[in-house]
């Protein structure tokens, strides 16, 4: 199914879960943090979340310098 | 005359009035907190705490903008007052060294709004546990590299902190942003945005419940809402199910 990955048109597996897309794109859970569709999705829900046809999903960086 | 071209802008018309009344309590001093404490003072925030138990480091002058050569060696806090008392001789400044567990509640001790202004992931997550469970209104602002990240919780409304959670239910309660770096006009573009959001909460505009995340290289902000983790272990026991 087609999606939006940070801004640009991606493709994710049916049943897909948002920590699924995530692990697929090497990205490490620690440091980061997700959104789908405008809404932070909390780390602990990652794993049953699963993704839509037309979804954006957002993932970055948690800064944490000052 | 001080506040009178502030007060052209509509909505901060009355602002200073409103912040003369007013104390804010931030943590850090340093490329974020700094930057920030002056614009506050500057817009009439006149009682402030803040807390900075680092002294001052050459490699701090890039970007700490309260700060010169003849500090070195010096406390933040006490450097921090200082030149806050020299761009308003009204503002009382409360310093405090390292915030705690055992000192928060003097530290947050009448503050109608505590901003974590640090630079470093445990103290973010004490801050924003020990805000949740007195429910103070919290802002977050960090910045790395080119990238910032600020957020505002109103502990003070169960209604919205039950919606909208705490930082650690975004970051996850083992949240280990990695060190990348910084530069004085990222940590000024953040300390402002800080600020901002600071002044806008205090002239009465609903900020809270959203994350902005500041791509400063490319000048692009991207906004989320925030969603509480029903398990997280730092706020589920003050805001409940």
């Amino acid at each position: 199914m087609r999606v939006t990955f940070n801004g640009k048109e991606d493709e994710a597996a049916d049943n897909t879960t948002l920590l699924d897309f995530i692990t697929a794109k090497g990205i490490k859970a620690e440091g980061s943090a997700a959104a789908c569709d405008g809404d932070v999705v909390p780390k602990k829900e990652w794993g049953s979340f699963k993704l839509k046809e037309g979804m954006s999903i957002d993932v970055f960086n948690l800064v944490a310098g000052g | 005359m001080r506040y009178a071209r502030q007060r052209l802008i509509k909505e901060f018309e009355h602002l200073d009035e409103i912040l003369a009344q007013k104390r804010v309590a931030v943590v850090g001093t340093g490329g974020l907190g700094g930057l920030c404490c002056r614009m506050l003072t500057g817009a009439g925030l006149l009682h402030l705490t803040i807390a900075d138990d680092d002294v001052i480091e050459d490699s701090n002058l890039h970007r700490q903008v309260l700060f010169s050569e003849a500090d070195i060696g010096a406390s933040k806090s006490a450097c921090a007052k200082r030149e806050l008392e020299r761009l308003d001789s009204r503002v009382q400044v409360r310093t405090f060294g390292r915030v705690s567990e055992d000192n928060f509640a003097d530290f947050a001790q009448g503050a109608d709004l505590v901003m974590d202004l640090s630079d470093n992931v445990a103290t973010r997550l004490l801050i924003n546990r020990m805000c949740a469970r007195s429910r103070t209104d919290f802002i977050h602002c960090s910045v790395a590299a080119s990238e910032g990240m600020l957020a505002a919780f109103k502990f003070s409304d169960r209604k919205s902190a039950a919606r909208h959670g705490c930082y650690a239910c975004l970051a996850g309660a083992d949240a280990a942003p990695v060190f990348r770096g910084i530069t004085g006009p990222y940590a000024g573009a953040m300390s402002c945005a800080a600020a901002t959001l600071a002044l806008r909460y205090f002239a009465g505009e609903d900020v809270f419940g959203r994350v902005w995340l500041y791509d400063l290289k490319n000048q692009k902000i991207r906004s989320f809402a925030l969603h509480r983790d029903p398990q997280c272990p730092d706020c589920s026991g003050s805001f409940g199910n």
